[in-house]
């Protein structure tokens, strides 16, 4: 054994730390690149978070928020649906809903069907909620006890709004508050194609 | 010798024990593993942070968990279930990431840092030996 | 006069950290000037400005002063005292005032030890200067993007909590005339006032070797010196980080009802992965004292080990969790990161540009010896540590470099976990007792034999009394064969001395364990492992669940107990109102107990949380969660019996216990000179 220190010695441990770390670092990036360059996989304004589009909505038959009987969605078809889901307890729904009431107001007669549907919420609530904020004219509101529709949508978290088009094919998706002009486009391709 | 016997039934007594425990390996009962929690736990909760359904007291995760009920009692398979979610939001609803391109880093780095770090720890040793 | 006093303290405290760092790198390059002295005002200033700060804090929140807009937002009138003391941590801005709180009393302690030095020293005054580097990046934070004392200038919708807030201590306030009370999750259980806490104290005590560390290389001090002096310090933060996380483990089983301790969620994970690699150091830093090898080891792993630390708090404050362009929106996530890299470049690059001057370490003599065992310890713990990293990172990498999603959960990690899991006990319960040097079969066979038998022994029986899975078995095998390894080396030495000084052998087992502390408190943490262990494989591998509507009055089995329900109740307190049931436990004809799970909801939050209701016993643990508002004939309840249960919050506290025992049970140093003059006689 000797103590004098070689070339090889002197390397050692902190030799190895840094070349780990920048192969790490070396690694990571040529990751990154490989990943972007996969056709098709990044496009940061439309990142693939609309999972369902292009498939089919789900059937399901939700009850009438007022009790009055059950609205099957595929009985809908035949017209375009903006369907939104809300809750009283969410901020951002109270921002959104003269905006959808609005459009409503303008698509109805065009072939657009807008339908609500309540977000984990009490009956009492929701017709307090829209009771103070206004009911949308023409307007579907159901309720979707035991969240399937939640489920079927794959909603995160309210508000949350899906375009249907009249073959019943989910075509678009908001997350977050519809604010002015957003989905007028995308309605408007509709109604006329 | 009573010494030497002493030994050799030593070595008869641990080999039996030792039967007796790899025995216990192959034939202890499987845990009643419960498909339903099963698939909760692989499932990712979409309104928590970083939670499984099956932990998560969320509305939309007990829905999912009766989802999930559901189509095990049907007689789905557990890909098919964990389809039905992913369809619906995406990959990143799994817990259980598949092994496929994007995720391979993931699944080898650990491999990797293992048989790395022991190449590593085996070179030094056998350098420290040379005399220098 | 909250925000005014809070304001104060804040700013005293960054001064004095800035102080501190200054005169304390001045002190490197004119060592007279390295002496406690010369630092007393800014290491005072520090604490002072830091206490101040969080009294200001905690007198505001039991004062109900909702004029600070961090009170408003996070406690209430109706909030009980307990969970008012503890809403100074309850959400980001807070928990900085804790954070640097428990810094400034660590700098506080090296700087009261290094008064007791007769000379200057500029290794101390070095750590003190990283320390105030470390602090007044903390402080800064409390002064800029995340100040707890904001004056609350708007007040919410409905006269509930603040809207908006102003950074000048004498803005006009607006307080709003109730607060929104903190987050009905972190009310449910008094575990939640210690908990984050201890974590603290954990996180926060290795910024103390970190900082030594880096004194020492930047004055290019070879030797054990820095590890010497932080012993102490960094065997507290191993003890506070251990029980904080299985007091973590304890309140996520306590409170979230679904009977789960841990859920490799990256919130756990950012406390588990400084956990492992402190571990590591522990291990190397009792090596290198023992035998001076891994000299440049120790650096790399204090690093990496503080630096985790601060990866720890980067996830779960910055937002980054719930979407990788969260952090971005917040000021403090960029902050953050920008001061890992710091602690990264700054650490790594200290230590490449000094690490040859400190010297290289005499070599490991053979792999086959205890210092191999510590590598091989190294090898596996960092793997593990590197696997969680991996797992935690991915999603968040993927997501930011290519906007899909892809979710790393318990799955993937268990998968990992396991082997490795199972590959360190097979390895702690051999290195224990494996000769230093160089290892001869023969010592080693010796000295497993017995306890490997006894461990076959004991898992035969099992396996054809219960017949357990085979992870069951294994745990069983392995944790007896650490217990026996344990307990025949103290055994055995007990027996030597007593022979030798022709005493009795227990006597001599104690003292044994009070005379080598450090290393019989190692042991002892290895035996909570064990412990830890084998409570882990029996409690979830033989658990049993089901969910069930229960009538009223009409029994139903579940794992060998009758459970009724008999009736429900309503109870109402000032922050919520409990909705629970009785559920009487009964086996045979013996009423066992009466349980109460309940659903609590929070008055302002308007959120139910299930509060579940646990029978403990030595057998296990029968677990109740409510599934759903009960009416007044049947209830649906959600049972889960967890057998041995509590062995797994037994063996963590045995192992912090262990740490503890290290720290505390050596004899008084009198007994101690006593001793060595004996020994030399």
């Amino acid at each position: 054994m000797t103590d004098q220190p070689t070339e090889t010695r002197r390397r050692g441990v902190g030799f190895w730390v840094i070349v780990g770390g920048a192969g790490l670092l070396v690694i990571a990036t040529a990751w990154v690149m490989f990943l972007r360059t996969d056709p098709g996989s990044y496009d940061p304004r439309e990142p693939r978070n609309i999972p369902l589009a292009g498939e089919q909505m789900a059937d399901l038959e939700l009850p009438l928020l007022d009790g009055s009987g059950t609205v099957a969605l595929a009985d809908l078809r035949g017209e375009v649906l903006v369907i939104n889901f809300f809750a009283s307890y969410c901020i951002p729904c109270r921002a959104e809903h003269a905006e959808l009431t609005a459009l409503s107001d303008a698509y109805g007669d065009r072939g657009v069907q807008f339908v609500g549907i309540v977000y984990q919420d009490t009956t009492a609530a929701i017709t307090g909620f829209l009771d103070q904020y206004g009911w949308g004219d023409g307007y579907l509101y159901l309720q979707d006890p035991g969240s399937r529709a939640v489920v079927e949508f794959g909603v995160y978290g309210v508000p949350e709004t899906y375009v249907v088009d009249a073959d019943g094919v989910i075509v678009h998706k908001e997350y977050g508050a519809i604010v002015a002009g957003d989905l007028m486009p995308v309605l408007d391709e509709l109604v006329a194609g | 010798m009573p010494e030497r016997i002493r030994r050799i039934l030593a070595w008869v007594v641990t080999l039996g024990l030792a039967g007796v425990v790899g025995w216990g390996f192959v034939a202890g009962e499987p845990s009643e593993t419960d498909r339903v929690l099963a698939l909760g736990e692989r499932i990712k909760c979409p309104v928590c942070q970083g939670e499984a359904i099956v932990e998560s007291p969320s509305e939309t995760a007990e829905a999912m968990m009766d989802i999930v009920a559901e189509k095990v009692e049907a007689g789905e398979t557990d890909d098919q279930i964990l389809d039905f979610f992913t369809e619906r939001y995406g990959d990143g609803i799994r817990l259980d990431p598949r092994f496929e391109v994007r995720t391979l880093l993931l699944w080898l780095a650990p491999a990797a840092a293992l048989v790395g770090g022991a190449y590593l720890i085996w070179t030094r040793q056998r350098r420290a030996k040379e005399p220098a | 006069m909250t925000s005014f006093l809070g304001f104060l303290g804040t700013w005293v405290a960054l001064l004095s950290a800035v102080a501190l760092a200054v005169r304390g790198f001045v002190a490197l390059r004119r060592p007279g000037q390295a002496t406690a002295s010369s630092l007393a005002i800014p290491a005072v200033g520090l604490i002072a400005g830091a206490v101040v700060a969080m009294g200001a804090l905690e007198i505001g929140l039991l004062a109900n002063d909702f004029s600070v807009e961090y009170i408003a937002n996070n406690s209430a009138t109706t909030t009980p005292f307990l969970y008012k003391m503890a809403s100074a941590w309850a959400a980001l801005e807070g928990s900085l005032v804790l954070w640097g709180l428990v810094l400034a009393v660590f700098t506080f302690f090296i700087w009261w030890g290094m008064r007791r030095l007769d000379d200057a020293d500029p290794l101390w005054a070095g750590a003190l200067a990283v320390m105030g580097v470390i602090s007044a990046f903390f402080f800064l934070l409390m002064a800029t993007s995340s100040n707890p004392f904001q004056v609350c200038t708007e007040a919410g919708s409905f006269g509930f909590g603040c809207a908006s807030g102003s950074w000048q201590p004498f803005a006009a306030a607006s307080a709003p005339a109730q607060g929104l009370g903190p987050n009905p999750l972190l009310q449910n259980h008094p575990l939640m006032a210690v908990h984050p806490p201890m974590l603290y104290v954990g996180y926060v005590g290795l910024a103390a070797p970190f900082s030594f560390a880096m004194a020492s290389l930047l004055i290019g001090e070879a030797g054990d010196r820095w590890l010497r002096v932080t012993r102490t310090w960094t065997r507290v933060a191993w003890i506070f980080l251990t029980a904080g996380i299985v007091l973590g483990g304890l309140w996520s089983y306590e409170v979230l009802g679904w009977g789960g301790y841990w859920a490799w969620d990256p919130v756990e994970n950012a406390s588990f992965m400084p956990w492992l690699v402190a571990t590591m150091f522990v291990h190397t830093a009792a090596l290198q004292m023992r035998r001076g090898v891994l000299q440049a080891w120790s650096y790399a792993l204090v690093v990496a080990t503080f630096a985790l630390t601060i990866l720890g708090t980067f996830l779960t404050r910055s937002g980054i969790i719930n979407s990788v362009h969260a952090f971005t929106q917040s000021e403090i996530g960029p902050m953050l990161l920008w001061f890992l890299v710091l602690i990264l470049v700054g650490g790594y690059g200290v230590y490449a540009a000094r690490i040859q001057r400190i010297g290289s370490a005499p070599r490991i003599d053979s792999l086959v010896s205890r210092e191999g065992m510590f590598m091989l310890n190294n090898l596996l713990l960092g793997v593990f540590a590197f696997v969680v990293l991996v797992g935690t990172l991915y999603p968040m990498f993927v997501e930011w470099a290519t906007g899909d999603q892809v979710g790393v959960g318990r799955p993937f990690f268990d998968r990992m976990a396991l082997p490795i899991s199972y590959a360190l006990l097979l390895a702690v319960g051999i290195g224990q007792v494996m000769p230093f040097r160089k290892a001869q079969g023969r010592v080693v066979w010796e000295r497993i034999r017995t306890p490997m038998r006894v461990a076959l022994a004991v898992a035969a029986a099992w396996a054809v009394l219960w017949r357990p899975n085979g992870w069951v078995l294994g745990a069983v095998l392995l944790s007896t064969f650490i217990i026996g390894t344990s307990a025949r080396h103290l055994w055995v030495t007990a027996r030597r001395a007593a022979a030798k000084r022709g005493s009795n052998a227990a006597g001599e087992a104690w003292r044994a364990l009070r005379k080598d502390s450090a290393y019989w408190g190692g042991m002892i943490a290895h035996v909570g492992l064990a412990v830890l262990a084998l409570g882990i494989a029996i409690s979830s591998n033989q658990a049993q669940h089901t969910e069930v509507d229960l009538p009223l009055d009409q029994p139903v089995d579940f794992a060998g107990f009758e459970v009724t329900y008999v009736g429900s109740f309503v109870d109402e307190q000032p922050n919520r109102i409990a909705v629970g049931t009785n559920i009487e436990i009964r086996r045979g004809d013996d009423l066992l107990s009466t349980l109460a799970p309940r659903l609590n909801e929070y008055r302002i939050q308007g959120r139910q949380i299930p509060s579940p209701a646990v029978d403990t016993g030595l057998r296990g643990d029968l677990y109740l969660a409510l599934a759903g508002t009960p009416t007044e004939d049947s209830v649906r309840l959600e049972m889960h019996w967890f057998p041995f249960i509590w062995l797994v919050w037994a063996g963590g506290f045995l192992s912090a216990a262990g740490g503890l025992w290290g720290w505390l049970a050596r004899p008084p140093r009198r007994a101690r000179a006593e001793d060595k003059e004996a020994a030399r006689a």
